[in-house]
């Protein structure tokens, strides 16, 4: 007798499982060409969404000052010259950037959800790279600077002194003078995701640095 | 007896259960994707635990960048320049170096065939050579030059009217017979200068 109800409660939970999976499935088909055509609102590829205690320690702590929904999942840390670029399935909106001078690294939001992660370099001891809030000032595709007759290829302007981020040879113990370079495949498509007034955060320097552009 | 016929079947059935909710899951997960990846995204997050999002970020950082290590990437204008400019010798003159770029490219002077080839080809006209020149340009006061010629840096093409030198004969690479009469005799009289003196100490 309890063996018998054992087995059929066993069958029907197997049951309900594989119905349960059958119907969720569903909705996974687009019944038709504008469903099909549209698109997905949550983001694809190798990501890591973030829970809502771990959100709120990152903003509490200081490391993110905003909502953000995911992070690019990269299995093993970069090198110099690496970058992870993913933008599939992630809806249109605002391109931010943070750049983490302390770790060398610069990642590219578009709304909540990270769509771009590099290594950089930055400015050297006598030419540090200002820290705080700043905006894309202007763009420049191939841009060569004057004063150090160098190519800029995919030159975003952030201040007005010159400091941008643009392309350049990202290598082991490399330096600037201001500016933040990143690899050339990622300047290119930083520079067509980035407009005129995005904005850029720039953390890892003293908190007396931030938002003063040393001397 | 009876008591443990119920306890075998009793974990027969569990058995039997949780073969049956496996087989059902698998199922599920096969054919459903999302399932299958909040699935794999749990079990990944229980068995590496809940990072924090500087933890994440650090875990993909290269480091720091050692201090005192560094080199520019850029050089200053100036240095460029001096770095892209061909190397040239440093002038001798301070009027050369005022002009501050390459020197001018002379101009093609045409060369006076027709007159040069009359010159040269033994003319009906003597052509007197230069006397006592020592070294000079020759007299081209009897070769008509083309009008216009002129205004390089550069002198015109040296041209000598002098009777051109008989070639002498070519030294021949091989020995005279009389060359190498002399050394087979002195290497024979080498040869018998040395045997005369082992010959005593043989003895």
């Amino acid at each position: 007798m309890l063996r018998g109800g054992l087995v059929l409660s066993g069958a029907l939970l197997s049951v309900g499982i594989a119905a349960l999976a059958l119907v969720a499935a569903e909705p996974s088909v687009p019944a038709t060409a504008e469903a099909r055509a549209a698109p997905p609102t949550k983001p694809t590829g190798n990501r890591i969404f973030l829970t809502k205690p771990q959100l709120e320690e990152a903003i509490a702590s200081g490391t993110l000052d905003r909502p953000v929904r995911s992070l690019l999942s990269v299995k093993a840390p970069l090198q110099f010259g690496d970058y992870s670029w993913d933008d599939r399935g992630v809806a249109a909106g605002p391109t931010w950037i943070r750049i983490d001078l302390g770790s060398q690294l610069m990642s590219v939001f578009r709304g909540g959800d990270e769509i771009g992660t590099a290594v950089i370099v930055y400015g050297g001891d006598n030419k540090e790279t200002p820290a705080g809030k700043l905006h894309i000032l202007g763009k420049a595709q191939d841009h060569r600077s004057s004063l150090y007759d160098a190519e800029m290829p995919y030159t975003l302007r952030l201040t007005d002194d010159g400091v941008s981020i643009h392309a350049s040879s990202v290598r082991w113990g490399a330096a600037t003078h201001g500016c933040i370079g990143v690899p050339l495949p990622f300047a290119q498509r930083l520079f067509g995701a980035a407009r005129v007034g995005d904005e850029v955060v720039i953390v890892g320097t003293p908190p007396h640095k931030v938002g003063q552009r040393p001397a | 007896m009876t008591a443990i016929r119920a306890r075998s079947a009793r974990r027969g059935a569990i058995g039997i259960g949780v073969l049956g909710a496996a087989a059902a899951l698998s199922i599920a997960t096969m054919s459903n994707p999302w399932l299958a990846h909040s699935l794999g995204e749990g079990l990944r997050e229980s068995v590496q635990g809940v990072k924090t999002v500087a933890a994440m970020l650090a875990h993909r950082s290269p480091g720091q960048r050692p201090e005192g290590a560094l080199a520019s990437l850029k050089q200053k204008r100036q240095g460029v320049l001096n770095e892209r400019l061909p190397k040239v010798r440093a002038p001798s003159s301070p009027a050369y170096e005022a002009l501050a770029g390459p020197p001018p490219t002379p101009p093609i002077v045409p060369l006076p065939e027709a007159p040069l080839y009359a010159a040269v080809a033994g003319a009906p006209t003597p052509l007197t050579p230069v006397a006592g020149g020592g070294g000079g340009p020759p007299n081209l006061s009897n070769i008509p030059l083309p009008g216009g010629v002129g205004g390089g840096i550069f002198a015109p093409p040296v041209i000598t009217t002098a009777t051109p030198e008989v070639p002498q004969t070519p030294i021949s690479a091989v020995p005279e017979p009389m060359s190498w009469t002399m050394m087979i005799l002195g290497f024979a009289l080498i040869g018998r200068v040395m045997r005369r003196r082992l010959v005593p100490a043989s003895t």
